[in-house]
């Protein structure tokens, strides 16, 4: 956990200061997405390799349903709770 | 690209079936170097965002409130989920910090050791995505602008920013963008805080 917050602050500094010019920003879009892709790719090999997780998957989905509806009912009720608080001028409909 | 994604995804599944085991066992490792890789150059992207940190400070830190809510509403909602279907609290909240980034909270909780919880963080924010695009225009017109930028999280950047701004005005739209962009630095702290 501490490797992840170290490369993402090291690439944060040097997006932050501009250290890439135009071609080196161009290269590294194109590596993340091939970073990407092969990393969701590994992610299927290891969904792949669990027989668990291919037998369960109707399962896991329904759960995963659960966790979209209730991630986004909290968020409505955070913001909207917020918005009548502190932004009540701007914003009306 | 999120059709890219899922046949990277299939092709992976398939893989994972039909690989021998050790080809299979050397793509698990390899792939810890891959992601802090992918989190390097995601962070560069990060750091470029400068007219948005500019933005915040003119339009002022209230408009922070909206990131800042859709995380903590998010993180509520996925610990009522974890309770509901008996899951560790950390668990469901690493889950739901995705904030709609599917393919980084799913490959984070993959490579936390974790390919359960990476498949339905996956499928989860996939599905935020999803209902984001149908839910937009009901909560523009019933409760407020803000709302509307609520379920989308760190995808108000670029692909419900779309549904957001036709529903809502212009105004909302960079509201939506900049929440967006401050989702989208959340996540990748969020979720491993979890792990």
């Amino acid at each position: 956990m501490g490797k992840i917050f170290l490369v993402l602050g090291l690439g944060f500094l040097i997006g932050y200061k501009g250290l890439l010019q135009e071609k080196g920003l161009r290269l590294n879009g194109r590596l993340q997405t091939a970073f990407l892709l092969l990393l969701i790719f590994c992610m299927g090999v290891s969904i792949g390799r669990n027989g668990e997780i291919l037998r369960n998957l109707p399962l896991l989905g329904g759960k995963a349903l659960l966790f979209a509806v209730f991630a986004i009912l909290g968020s409505t009720l955070a913001v909207y709770c917020l918005s009548r608080l502190f932004l009540q001028k701007e914003g009306k409909k | 690209m999120s059709l890219i994604l899922l046949a990277a995804l299939a092709l992976g599944v398939a893989g994972g079936v039909l690989l021998p085991e050790d080809a299979s066992a050397f793509l698990d490792s390899a792939s810890s170097v891959m992601l802090l890789a992918l989190l390097f150059s995601v962070g560069i992207d990060m750091g470029r965002n400068k007219e948005v940190f500019a933005r915040i400070k003119e339009l002022g830190l209230k408009i922070l409130l909206i990131p800042v809510g859709v995380a903590a509403g998010s993180l509520f909602g996925g610990a009522v989920t974890a309770l509901l279907i008996h899951l560790p609290l950390r668990e469901g909240m690493a889950i739901s910090s995705g904030l709609g980034w599917y393919s980084l909270s799913g490959i984070l909780l993959t490579e936390a050791g974790n390919p359960t919880g990476g498949a339905v963080s996956f499928l989860a924010n996939v599905f935020r995505e999803a209902i984001t695009f149908v839910i937009v225009p009901f909560l523009a017109g019933h409760l407020n602008f803000y709302c509307a930028i609520a379920p989308a999280g760190a995808t108000a950047m670029d692909t419900t920013l779309g549904v957001i701004s036709k529903n809502t005005n212009s105004e909302t739209a960079v509201l939506a963008f900049v929440s967006g962009v401050v989702c989208t630095l959340l996540v990748p702290v969020l979720v491993p805080l979890f792990l």
